[in-house]
């Protein structure tokens, strides 16, 4: 039992040790670049919005400025409506410094104050899953200037790209790997002791019917012998 | 002690009551104050030019300011008509109406007074205004308060009404001028600087056949609905433009010289000249 013990001890070690290099070959390998955009909320499964979303946002909040400035809703609608026939375009939302809602893809929230719950309820009713990004509403004309007249909200939707969303990143946790590594030690240590004892009192027997050329001779025979009964079981199949 | 426990509670409740009106500058409460400024030019250009002022205001009041012009002229007439402004900066042939049916106050303006300009060309040898009668008149803007309305009052005065010439708006005094210069009008309304801002060997070419009175710019007026004592403090702060660095830079990217205190007599002359040319007010 003893020896039993001290073998999985050595194969768990031995395993532990062979699944943690794997696994930092692995992540190393892979590892994520640097957040670009940390501020935009990620979505499960989806890939990061690239650049291009940002720029997207930018430009339609840049649109938006003179409509902010001047209370003039109407091109403000006119923009909106057109963005949001992009099926790319899960929602649009303008706001004033105060989170009032001047324009949006779901009329029904236009006069209201973002808030979580907005968020929650456009997540839940969206067909796909979609990206949040979110920019300030600046003066186009004078990028000195850092007066925020509002901020604009865009929902993209970004299919997952095999490259971006399919990392070859591992997903599961290294403890989990470490625990299956140690537990896969007690049946190869038992399957080790199990083939250490069976072989143990055949040779103990040859030992004692004879001495040394008696040995040797046995030693040689022993591997016909395997052979042969290993032969005679493949034959019986 | 149950006198003493509620005289207490009842200094106090006063005490809180005046503390919460005091943290507020208008009705509304904690909402920032709506500056509304006369899309004169390019709402965005506008917005630049403003900025430094509101975010002066913000930090002399204490109180937070917005900033909103308009798509036109006529919706931020139309917008200043409702009452939308707690204060505003526009043509004052619109304070003079604002005034009147919302109650607005003048508050300040620029120390440099408007006047017109009645310019004709030399080789035309118009003597009079009278001469103009029936001849083309090239205007910047229907509204345009020195080059197109006194320029006009002017002449209903020596017996030419506006319906008596043809008008033709160019859009900018330059073009007006232009228009003067290539023999497409008979005479043009503008104001002295861009008259000033001609080459002399055009400028040589035109002679002043007119000007007008001077008449107080554009104010800066005031909701009834702003608490006097926030008003007495943006006046205030509007005033103190003039005696810092800063301040002057302030008023430079509004196109100031300096500010002054205005009230509502400044606009009486306004008044005079809308009867004259039968602008309702």
């Amino acid at each position: 039992m003893r020896r039993l013990v001290t073998v999985v001890a050595v194969l768990a070690l031995v395993d532990v040790l062979l699944a943690l290099g794997l696994w930092s070959t692995i992540t190393v390998g892979t590892a994520p670049q640097s957040d670009t955009m940390s501020t935009v909320p990620q979505s499960d499964g989806q890939a990061a919005p690239s650049s291009a979303v940002q720029h997207l946002a930018e430009l339609l909040a840049a649109s938006a400025f003179r409509s902010v400035i001047t209370n003039d809703y109407a091109p403000l609608d006119a923009l909106i409506k057109r963005s949001a026939a992009w099926a790319e375009v899960a929602y649009v939302s303008v706001e004033d410094p105060q989170g009032r809602i001047l324009g949006s893809t779901d009329l029904a929230r236009v006069g209201q104050v973002w808030n979580d719950r907005i968020a929650a309820d456009l997540r839940a009713t969206a067909r796909a899953p979609y990206h949040d990004v979110v920019v300030a509403i600046l003066n186009p004309a004078d990028n000195s200037q850092n007066a925020v007249m509002g901020r604009l909200r865009l929902g993209y939707r970004v299919e997952p790209s095999r490259g971006a969303a399919q990392p070859n990143r591992p997903n599961t946790p290294l403890w989990i790997v470490l625990g299956l590594a140690a537990l896969a030690a007690v049946p190869t240590g038992l399957i080790v002791v199990k083939v250490a004892t069976s072989k143990r009192p055949a040779t103990t027997r040859r030992r004692s019917r004879g001495h040394g050329d008696e040995a040797d001779s046995a030693h040689e025979v022993a591997p016909r012998t395997l052979t042969t009964r290993h032969g005679s079981e493949e034959r019986t199949r | 002690m149950l006198r003493i426990t509620w005289s207490v509670s009842s200094v106090c409740l006063t005490i809180l009551l005046f503390a919460a009106a005091g943290a507020q500058a208008h009705p509304h409460g904690t909402e920032p104050i709506l500056l509304g400024v006369a899309p004169q030019q390019d709402p965005a250009k506008v917005f630049t030019m403003w900025q430094p002022v509101v975010r002066y205001l913000e930090r002399e009041i204490g109180h937070p300011f917005a900033f909103e012009s308009a798509p036109s002229i006529e919706e931020f007439q139309k917008r200043v008509l409702e009452g939308r402004y707690d204060i505003w900066w526009g043509n004052p042939l619109t304070y003079i109406q604002a005034s009147k049916r919302i109650g607005y106050v003048p508050i300040a303006r620029d120390t440099t007074r408007i006047a017109g300009l009645l310019v004709t060309r030399k080789e035309d040898g118009i003597k009079s205004a009278k001469e103009v009668l029936g001849k083309k008149i090239a205007y910047p803007a229907p509204d345009a308060l020195g080059a197109t309305l006194l320029v006009q009052d002017l002449l209903a005065r020596a017996d030419v009404a506006p319906n008596q010439v043809e008008a033709v708006y160019t859009g900018t005094m330059d073009s007006a001028l232009r228009g003067l210069l290539d023999g497409r009008v008979m005479a043009a309304g503008v104001v002295p600087r861009a008259f000033n801002s001609l080459d002399a060997a055009e400028r040589d070419k035109l002679s002043i056949l007119a000007r007008t009175e001077e008449v107080a710019p554009q104010p800066i007026a005031v909701h009834p609905r702003l608490y006097k004592s926030v008003v007495t403090q943006i006046q205030r702060a509007l005033l103190k433009l003039n005696w810092t660095p800063e301040g002057r830079q302030i008023l430079a990217s509004i196109l100031y010289k300096e500010v002054v205190v205005s009230n509502d007599l400044d606009y009486d002359i306004h008044r005079d000249v809308a009867r004259r040319l039968k602008i309702p007010f």
